[in-house]
Parts: structure tokens; C-alpha cells; sequence
């Protein structure tokens, strides 16, 4: 019995020394107050138990020079282990009160002991109650250890459970073998049989112990489990994240549960919020680093990788117990600091394919590559738009551009076509396309043959531009240019035929012919004039550099000055309704040509009564000037207020046909309104609406 | 006998140089504003040359040549064109006109172009 005494209680050394040597090595690597407090509780064990090995068998009573130091240090290892708790949350006062007053009492019974009774002698009263002070030391502050450890554990991790729960045991478990240990009896089987009994459990609360504050892999990788399903189901979540937004939302709940946090955040690379989970303390600043929040301590731990940075606001027994999620975290972290940068790469690839779309919707300008040999042409959004098909159902293969090619350009385009892909040269072309809706659209393609190592063609890239707009602008200038032109042949020939013939055969004609001759020559001169002036004005107008300066008219003032400006002719009849106080804004010199040119096409275009109205409606002015002649033909009411349209004149010199056109250009200038109505039965209506001067 | 000269134009100051053009050259000279004028002269009168402006207002020249085709007569009529485009060269003599003129032209060239058309 003695002998397997002797074997648990060497067995028992070498365990509490083993613990105490890894709990040294261990803040001697790390430090930290935590790993400082650790140290010395189990170094201070491991020593006592290595002096008891040296001490003299249970027939000799020791030295007190030895028993003492050997008793301090067994006073000093509750008190340690229990300032090992207190490093991660302060004990309530009266606790740290009550644990500094017994230690210290105790410690000074020990140097008070003044001997040690002999070999089988009973136990004098002052030994007996060092050892009631000893077992009420050890009840409160291992049992205070074993309870607070125990509660603080709910919440935490599964690994930062069982670690700060298995140490909670191992506490209670050495309590209890102290205790036990300070109150039997001595030199008996019994004794000796309850001796062994409590070596068994000490030795059993040394691996307890190591398990807590150093658990070996094979038990963190048993415990963690859980927390690497949630690790890995997080990489998953971040690989296929493309926004960054999404990738945070999804990674922060399970950054949270891996370390139990309270909250979590994670911030861009200039500090700027991305997400947050939980109740972030101080609205989620970085600034603090722990405090209370929701009436729990946090500590905040924070991770800093390139261009992110991951704050957890977890228990403060985080640090040490959970090192190991905190280093599932830093790579959990690692991972999202490389998730963020493809988002951003991504969002980078779509900002810039949304701005080249946008560009290319702006430009009306579609891009297009075709692979030879393929049927597909891959297509730009926008080519889909200027084509007007869905790119859902519709797809671009030679076969259905050829067919929604014009029929007249479709042998003339595949061609082209044809020339370019043999030559491998750059090729330009313009041909026009039938809508799904019946419109037809002409369209400018450019494009490129790209040539493999080989020398043959390996894709084909281009561009497509919608110039449908743009031709039938330059149509317009054509047209116009051709009708100015038309329009000045007339008095050119007039002038110069007149002038030859004045010229060589003047004294032929006789008196009559000269005058019509000179008629002709001033009318014709006049017409001319007249022509290049107005052409001159709707040339400013289109560009808008004619000179408008409002202000408010009387618009019976220039109706008169409109009516002496062009004088009616006999059989006439002009009838004027303006009431003498109404005004409008506009420029009073290009209002008076507006009335004017509208006086003028009236008395030629009109019949025989002419009637200049104007009247207030609706905060606007209706000025209106009214014929009762043949009205407008109907093949030219739609382009009347286009250049050169122009009707048959009913009296005297043709006009410019430019007239309305400046005219409606001028009143759109005044930010009016100007229109024509055919009057029933017969006549016509110019209309002309303008703003009402304050 | 001096040969008649039929001009048809809208615009009065060339009718009026033609006329007085071809007056000194010796042609006699009927005018006419429009093309229904002009259809409406030819029922009476039987002009040795036609001066015929395309651009006219209401019936246009083309339209004026059409109704022509179908008169008996028309091969006898001379008719030269005023063209205003001379792309319309092709189509004046398809229509079967002996000449075009282009405005703006020089007197002379006028009466040249009549006076060759009249003999021939």
C-alpha cells in the first residue's frame, strides 16, 4: 500500500511539474498577464510537489525551515489561480477583498507555525485551525474560479467552452482533494488508502488543467467541428459572392457565431463601414477597443489584412480562449480581404461594361466580333437596340442579318463583305435594315480582320453605327441647298439676261419693253435680296445666333407698324381686333416680321378679307391672322412651316418660301407657340401664342 | 412666215425675257402661267416651238408632257425643257423633248437652241 503511495505521489509530481513547466514555457513565449497569473499558479504546484519528493519519509518530522516555504507556496496557488480568472474580468470587490485578507492571514499563520507536533503525536489546536483557514481558503477562491469560469462559458464557443469549463472542474476537483487532504488523519490504513484515493484525483485534475489551458489538437480539432462547418460554409458564401455588400452580409453571421462575438463589422481599406452584425457598440467605430455593452464587458479584437479590416466585439475571455478561432477568423479574414478585391474587380469589369454600353446607347454605336466558321455573331447591347430586336429571342447569325438587310443593299453588302474577309483588309460599309416594325434604319459598319500566327482570318470585330438621323439631316441640307439654289436661278436669270440684252440691244426695243425690262430687273434684283437675307436669318436661327432680346411688347403698336410696313393691295380689306392694352414678351423688331410675313402671305396667298385678332387665353396671348381664301392645299399643310414650301400666289411677286419657317422659328425663340388651322368653310388661320407681359 | 414660240412658266419675268428675246430674234411669242393654260392654248393654236418650264405649280411639266402623248400632233411639236436640274436631261428627252435648257441661261443660248429646233 505505502509503495503504491509512493508511485502515484512520483506520478503526481511528475504531472503538476510537467503542467507547471508547459504553463512557464507558455507565458515565457507569450506573456500577458493571463499567461503570467497561469505560471505561477502551476509553477509554484509543481515546485511544492518536487520539495515533497526530498522532504523526510512520514516517521521523521521536516525541518519547519522546509515545511514552511512548502505550505506558503500551497497557500499561494489558489490565490494565483484565482488572480488567473481575474485577469479577464474583475472579480466583485468584496471577493478581491475577501481573497487578498485570507491568503495574507494565512500566509502569516504559516510564519507564525511555531512547530510541528511529533510522529504520532495528536494535532495541537493552532495546526488545526491553519488547517480549517486553509480548506476555507481554497473552498472560496477555487470554488470561485471553478463557478465563475463554469457561467462565463455559456455563450462561447464550443472550443472556449469546454476549455474554460474543463478548468472550472479541474479547479473544483483540486478544491475538493485539499480540502480532503488538510482534514484526514494521518498514520493510518485509512489514511494511507484515502492518501491514494486523493492522489488518483489530483493527478486526474493535472490533464484536466492542460486540457483547459493548453488543449492538445487532437482535442481542439474534436471540439471545433462546429465551428469549422460554419468557417467553411463562409468560404463558400464569399467565393460566390460578386458584390461586396452581399459578400459582408453573408460572411458576418458566421464570423459571429465562429467566435460567439457579441457583434462584428467589417470596414474597406479607408476605414468606411461595409457591414455590421449585431449590437456594434459606439456605432460601429473602430475607436473602441473594449467597454460595456448590453450589460456584457466585450473586447474588441480587430484584424487588419490589405484592403480590409475585420472588427469582433467578443467576450474578454476571447483573447486566450478563443486564440484558435481567432485564428480561424484571421483566415476567414484573409479569405474576405480576397473575396472584397474580386467584388471590387468585379464591380470595376461592370462599371466599366455599363459605362462602354452607356457610351455606346449615347454614340448609337453597337461592337460586334464574328469567329469565320461560326454561325453566331456575338453582339453589343446596343447593336440589339439599333436593330430593334429582343436579345432574349433574337440571335445574330449571317443568315438573319442578310435577311433583315434592305433587299436593294443585301447583294451589295454581302459582297462587301466577302471582298474584305478575302483581302484581310479593314473594310466600311452603309446599308440599310427593315425593323421588326416595318421603319427602316440606315446603318455605317466598320470593321476588322484579325489574322491567327497562320495568316488566315480569326475573327472579324467592328462597329455599327445608327446614322439613320444623320443622313436625313444631311438629306434636309441637300435638299435645301438644291432648292436655294432652284430658288435663285430665277431672279439670277432674270438679272443677267435682262442685263445682255440692255447690254447689246438696247436701242431695238422700244420705250414700253424698257421700262418692263427695268421693272423686271428691280423686282427680280428685289427677290434676290429679299431671298439671301432670309436664307441669312434661318441659317442664325438653326444655330441660334440670332440676337433675342424680350421684352414687353403692346402688340396693338406692332400690328400697326407691321400693316404700314407692308402696304395691302387694292381690294383688300383688313380688318384689326387687338385691344390696346394687351402685351406679350418677345422681341418687338422679330415680332413685327413674324406679323409682317403673315400680313404678306395673307394678302398674296388670301382672299379678300384679312382679320389680325389677338386676345388673352389662359395666361397666354392668341394672336391670330385669318384669310378667307382657299386655305393651305392639303399636300402642304404637314411641311408649311419647312424651307421653301410654297403655294401658288393668288396676286403679285412669288415669296422666298422662307417666310414661315422663319417665322415659327422666331416665335419658338419667344418661347411661344405658332401654328396653322384651316377655317371652315373656307380660309386659313395662322396662330401665333406667346407669353403674357406681367 | 416668223415662227410661234409658246413659253410656259410660272414666273413672269422669265416669260417677259424670253419674250422679249425672241421677239428681236423674230419669233412671235405666246405665254402661258400654268400648265392647264398652256393644255388650254394648244386646243387652238398650234405653236412651231415650246418652251416648257418642269417646275410649275398645280400640273408640272412632266404631267404637261403626258397629256401631250396623247394628242395626235405631239410629234410635230418642238418642245425644249427648262430644267432646274440637269439630271432631268434624261427624262425630257424620254418624253420625246428635242432640247433642254438650264436656268439660269444666257439669251443668246435661248435663241440659238429655239432657232435650231425651228428648222429642223
Amino acid at each position: 500500500m505505502n509503495q503504491l503511495a509512493r508511485v502515484l505521489s512520483v506520478v503526481e509530481t511528475c504531472v503538476f511539474a510537467g503542467v507547471g513547466l508547459i504553463a512557464v514555457l507558455r507565458w515565457y513565449r507569450r506573456r500577458g498577464a493571463t499567461r503570467w497569473w497561469l505560471a505561477a499558479t502551476f509553477g509554484a504546484l509543481g515546485l511544492v510537489l518536487v520539495i515533497a519528493q526530498f522532504l523526510p519519509p512520514a516517521s521523521r518530522v521536516p525541518s519547519l525551515w522546509v515545511v514552511k516555504p512548502v505550505l506558503a507556496l500551497i497557500v499561494i496557488f489558489p490565490y494565483c489561480l484565482y488572480r488567473f480568472m481575474n485577469s479577464f474580468e474583475p472579480a466583485p470587490r468584496w471577493l478581491h477583498v475577501a481573497a487578498a485578507g485570507i491568503t495574507g492571514l494565512l500566509l502569516a499563520a504559516t510564519a507564525a507555525i511555531p512547530r510541528l507536533p511529533a510522529v504520532g503525536q495528536p494535532q495541537p489546536g493552532y495546526l488545526r485551525l491553519f488547517a480549517l483557514l486553509f480548506a476555507a481558503q481554497w473552498i472560496l477562491l477555487a470554488g470561485a474560479v471553478a463557478v465563475r469560469l463554469w457561467r462565463a462559458g455559456k455563450g462561447q464557443p464550443t472550443l472556449a467552452r469546454r476549455r474554460m469549463r474543463t478548468l472550472s472542474a479541474a479547479s473544483a476537483l483540486l478544491a475538493v482533494v485539499a480540502v480532503l487532504s488538510a482534514s484526514i488523519t494521518k498514520h493510518s490504513t485509512d489514511a494511507t488508502l484515502s492518501g491514494i484515493v486523493l492522489t488518483v484525483l489530483a493527478i486526474a485534475s493535472g490533464p484536466l488543467f492542460l486540457a483547459g489551458f493548453a488543449p492538445p489538437q487532437l482535442l481542439i480539432r474534436v471540439w471545433r467541428r462546429q465551428e469549422e462547418q460554419a468557417l467553411q460554409s463562409a468560404c463558400v458564401d464569399l467565393m460566390s459572392a460578386t458584390d461586396p455588400r452581399q459578400a459582408v452580409e453573408g460572411l458576418l453571421p458566421q464570423l459571429v457565431s465562429i467566435v460567439a462575438a457579441q457583434g462584428a463589422a467589417v470596414y474597406d481599406g479607408d476605414g468606411t463601414l461595409l457591414g455590421a452584425h449585431g449590437p456594434v457598440p459606439a456605432e460601429a467605430t473602430l475607436a473602441p477597443e473594449a467597454g460595456r455593452a448590453a450589460g456584457r464587458t466585450f473586447q474588441q479584437v480587430r484584424l487588419t489584412f490589405p484592403n480590409a479590416t475585420l472588427a469582433v466585439w467578443a467576450s474578454p475571455y476571447t483573447p486566450y480562449f478563443g486564440r484558435g478561432e481567432l485564428d480561424l477568423l484571421n483566415n476567414l479574414g484573409v479569405m474576405a480581404s480576397l473575396a472584397l478585391e474580386r467584388c471590387r474587380m468585379f464591380q470595376r469589369e461592370r462599371s466599366a461594361l455599363e459605362a462602354l454600353e452607356e457610351a455606346q446607347r449615347i454614340a448609337r454605336i453597337g461592337s460586334w466580333r464574328w469567329v469565320p466558321g461560326t454561325e453566331t455573331i456575338a453582339w453589343s447591347h446596343e447593336l440589339f437596340r439599333i436593330h430593334g430586336q429582343d436579345p432574349a429571342t433574337f440571335r445574330p447569325t449571317i443568315a438573319a442579318l442578310q435577311e433583315v438587310c434592305h433587299p436593294e443593299d443585301r447583294d451589295r453588302r454581302a459582297a462587301e463583305i466577302r471582298a474584305a474577309a478575302a483581302s484581310n483588309t479593314p473594310f466600311e460599309m452603309e446599308y440599310r435594315i427593315h425593323l421588326p416594325d416595318g421603319r427602316v434604319r440606315t446603318l455605317h459598319g466598320l470593321g476588322k480582320v484579325n489574322t491567327a500566327t497562320g495568316g488566315g482570318p480569326c475573327e472579324v470585330i467592328g462597329t455599327i453605327q445608327d446614322v439613320t438621323e444623320q443622313r436625313r439631316l444631311e438629306a434636309v441640307r441637300n435638299e435645301f441647298i438644291a432648292n436655294a439654289a432652284h430658288e435663285l436661278r430665277t431672279p439670277l436669270t432674270t438679272l443677267t439676261g435682262m442685263a445682255m440684252l440692255l447690254a447689246t440691244r438696247r436701242h431695238q426695243l422700244s420705250d414700253a419693253t424698257l421700262g418692263e425690262a427695268f421693272e423686271a430687273l428691280g423686282r427680280q434684283g428685289e427677290r434676290a435680296r429679299v431671298l439671301i437675307n432670309n436664307m441669312l436669318d434661318l441659317s442664325q436661327l438653326d444655330a441660334q445666333r440670332i440676337p433675342i432680346t424680350m421684352e414687353q411688347v403692346p402688340l396693338a403698336t406692332v400690328v400697326r407698324r407691321a400693316q404700314e410696313a407692308v402696304v395691302a393691295p387694292a381690294g383688300k380689306e383688313v380688318e384689326i381686333s387687338v385691344p390696346e392694352p394687351l402685351s406679350a414678351l418677345a422681341d418687338p423688331a422679330r415680332l413685327e416680321q413674324v406679323i409682317t410675313n403673315l400680313l404678306s402671305n395673307a394678302y398674296r396667298y388670301g382672299g379678300r378679307h384679312v382679320c389680325v385678332e389677338a386676345h388673352r387665353a389662359g395666361g397666354r396671348v392668341l394672336l391670330s391672322v385669318t384669310d378667307d381664301g382657299p386655305g393651305v392645299p392639303d399636300d402642304l399643310v404637314a411641311s408649311l412651316f419647312e424651307p421653301f414650301t410654297r403655294g401658288q400666289a393668288v396676286t403679285g411677286t412669288v415669296g422666298s418660301g422662307l417666310g414661315l419657317a422663319i417665322s415659327r422659328r422666331l416665335v419658338d425663340a419667344f418661347q411661344g407657340r405658332m401654328s396653322y388651322e384651316c377655317r371652315t368653310p373656307h380660309g386659313a388661320r395662322f396662330l401665333v401664342e406667346l407669353q403674357e407681359a406681367a | 412666215m416668223s415662227a410661234t414660240v409658246l413659253v410656259v412658266d410660272d414666273e413672269q419675268d422669265i416669260v417677259l425675257l424670253c419674250r422679249i428675246a425672241l421677239e428681236l430674234a423674230g419669233f412671235t411669242v405666246l405665254e402661258a402661267g400654268s400648265g392647264e393654260e398652256a393644255l388650254t392654248l394648244l386646243e387652238t393654236t398650234c405653236p412651231d416651238v415650246m418652251l416648257l418650264d418642269v417646275r410649275l405649280p398645280g400640273m408640272d411639266g412632266w404631267e404637261v408632257l403626258d397629256r401631250l402623248h396623247a394628242l395626235p400632233a405631239f410629234e410635230q411639236r418642238r418642245i425644249i425643257v427648262f430644267s432646274a436640274h440637269k439630271n432631268s436631261a434624261e427624262r425630257a428627252f424620254e418624253a420625246g423633248c428635242r432640247a433642254m435648257i438650264p436656268k439660269p441661261f444666257r439669251p443668246d443660248d435661248l435663241i440659238r437652241t429655239v432657232r435650231s429646233v425651228a428648222e429642223s
